[in-house]
């Protein structure tokens, strides 16, 4: 293996530290998609995107243009956007309802799972095996509680096994519904940044910025509800924890430390006084306290290596397109079931944060930004050993504090992991 | 019956100059938007407006809808805080803009949404906005209505929605108020 694409080039794991050129090598991309997007599972979707037999959705997989469909029988089924005869995509719209993809080129036309079922003007073929040129397919695909996840690697290990730790913490986000289902039924929302997908990948689970990068957005909030000290739940002197989980995923776990801080939260959102009327007549006391608290935020930040993040009530699925650009895609979760005031708090709390125009993830791509901007010095390393001294616990199910650097450090071993295994 | 037709002439002429008076209000919002001028352009708002952009170019109405921007006055005025505050990173440097917008005319069909506040009148227009950031110039279009009535003889904007051009695609910093 070159030293371009050698794990053990870009990650110092003694001193925890990673060489700058780790979030800029188009050669380091091309193999991170490799070993990594094109061996572990992603997520691909969640199953209320497609309710209906028929339903499709248009998204990509490591760069491929893919289609998610929900089969007559009811299964998922992903096929790779592409006619297996001159190459045309032959699913154009994001989202839809069909019973067959017909490539309009030359109209060969397939099943929604992939099986080629007609030719045009067959004769013009001496022999053609329509069994040998159905779209190609994914060769593992497992849906965990609606979740959907893909796999190009055959040989994967079984989802449950991969989600390690995790699936506790996504057991808990599914559940939060208190047993009615979560729905992606108000879309997808997109950002877009100058900078590698591993920073948005460190992001997700890091509590030592939302203080800092975040100090506006705590500002408005705390002068809202008369609290000065309204970020403190994440601050150096905070209970709350970071945890690795296995298998590069972690957590920020703020269920201690943040109070009642959300409920505040969530009730600074337009309409709300009308809401929470509304709502006095339709859910006990006890049940509105829990679900206004949780419009907003579960108290827990959860990362699925390599391209899945829960945080707040949305799935966050990251995108990477090069090695210096990178798509995130913000699907808010309502609850099927619940008074509609409820749904209403949880996508105002969203867009607040989460929008292009909100008050919070702006200034994350802000950051990932001036980092990318940064990398063009001569200084080679970013160094990730905050609170090393103080973790609790083995590599796999470790404790530190909320603003030490454990979860990155996680990320980056495990990362460092799948690139070496190509080395045997 | 002879005479009707000359009431409703000068009633249409006393109309027509106090809606050009109310028009007149959105050529300033879009300058004070532009100058940079965040207090004095929340001062337009009544305090019962509404600032919505809606993700979806054809959402019905935006409180059962995921939004790039659904305001209230509060929520508005955190927006200009945070523009104003001097700890905004999204906005340091600040994005400078000019934004062009079309003919001004009335708004014909409303659509499926009603603001809360009570409106006079309401007026829709295309707009070209330009925004330069950290030598960067960035385009958007779209279009744009006004909910407007007179508040202590001057006009105020009961509620804005403005309607982005490929608002599903990914966006970056949209930070400054369109």
């Amino acid at each position: 293996m070159s030293t371009a694409t050698d794990p053990d080039h870009y990650l110092d794991q003694g001193a925890a530290r990673v060489r700058k050129s780790a979030y800029l090598s188009p050669e380091l991309y091309s193999a991170e998609m490799e070993r990594i997007f094109d061996k572990t599972w992603l997520y691909v979707a969640h199953a209320s995107e497609i309710p209906n037999p028929g339903d499709y959705k248009t998204t990509t997989m490591a760069g491929r243009p893919v289609v998610v469909s929900r089969t007559r029988e009811g299964t998922i089924a992903i096929v790779q956007n592409r006619c297996r005869h001159r190459g045309a995509s032959v699913c154009q719209a994001p989202t839809g309802n069909a019973r067959f993809f017909r490539c309009e080129y030359h109209g060969w036309t397939y099943k929604n799972s992939g099986e080629l079922v007609g030719v045009t003007f067959p004769d013009g073929y001496e022999k053609i095996d329509k069994s040998t040129l159905g779209l190609l397919t994914i060769p593992r695909i497992e849906v965990y509680r609606d979740f959907v996840f893909a796999s190009f690697n055959s040989e994967v290990q079984p989802l449950e096994d991969h989600l390690a730790g995790a699936k506790e913490f996504l057991d808990l986000f599914i559940d939060s519904g208190g047993g009615r289902p979560l729905v992606a039924a108000h879309g997808t929302q997109q950002l877009t940044y100058p900078g590698n997908w591993k920073l948005q990948l460190e992001n997700g689970c890091d509590g030592y910025h939302p203080n800092f990068a975040h100090r506006s957005f705590f500002r408005v909030v705390g002068s809202r509800l008369h609290d000065d000290s309204s970020g403190s739940y994440l601050g150096g002197r905070s209970t709350a924890k970071a945890r690795s989980l296995g298998n590069g995923h972690a957590i920020l776990d703020q269920r201690q430390s943040v109070g009642d801080h959300y409920e505040k939260r969530a009730l600074l959102a337009p309409d709300s006084e009308q809401i929470v009327e509304q709502l006095a007549e339709e859910v006990s006391d006890d049940e509105r306290t829990r679900l206004i608290a949780e419009s907003v935020h579960l108290g827990f930040n959860l990362t699925i290596f390599p391209n899945l993040q829960l945080i707040g009530v949305h799935i966050r699925e990251i995108v990477p397109k090069s090695a210096t650009e990178t798509v995130v895609k913000y699907t808010p979760m309502t609850i099927d079931g619940v008074p509609s005031g409820i749904n209403e708090l949880r996508l105002r709390s969203h867009e607040l944060f989460y929008s292009a125009a909100g008050f919070g993830v702006p200034d994350d791509s802000e950051m990932f930004r001036r980092v990318s901007s940064g990398l063009d010095t001569d200084e080679e390393w970013l160094l990730l050993y905050r609170g090393a001294h103080r973790v609790e616990g083995d590599e796999n199910a470790a404790e530190s504090h909320v603003t030490d650097e454990l979860p990155q450090r996680a990320e980056w071993l495990h990362w460092a992991s799948l690139m070496q295994e190509e080395k045997a | 019956m002879n005479t009707a037709p000359v009431v409703v002439e000068a009633t249409e002429a006393r109309t027509e100059a106090r809606t050009e008076a109310l028009a007149d209000v959105v050529h300033r919002e879009g300058e004070l938007l532009d100058d940079r001028r965040y207090d004095e352009w929340a001062e337009l708002f009544t305090d019962d407006c509404r600032y919505w952009a809606p993700y979806d170019w054809y959402a019905p109405e935006p409180r059962g809808a995921m939004n790039i921007i659904y305001d209230d006055k509060a929520r508005l005025l955190d927006r200009v805080s945070r523009l104003t505050g001097g700890d905004f990173h999204s906005q340091d440097p600040a994005s400078h803009t000019t934004r062009l917008i079309g003919v001004v005319r009335p708004l014909a069909d409303p659509g499926s949404w009603t603001p809360p506040g009570v409106s006079e009148a309401a007026f829709t227009a295309s707009f070209r906005l330009t925004e330069l950031r950290r030598e960067v110039l960035t385009e958007y279009s779209g279009r744009v209505s006004w909910w407007l009535r007179t508040e202590s003889g001057s006009p105020r904007i009961v509620a804005k929605k403005v309607q982005l051009l490929g608002a599903n695609r990914p966006l970056a910093n949209l930070t400054f108020p369109l």
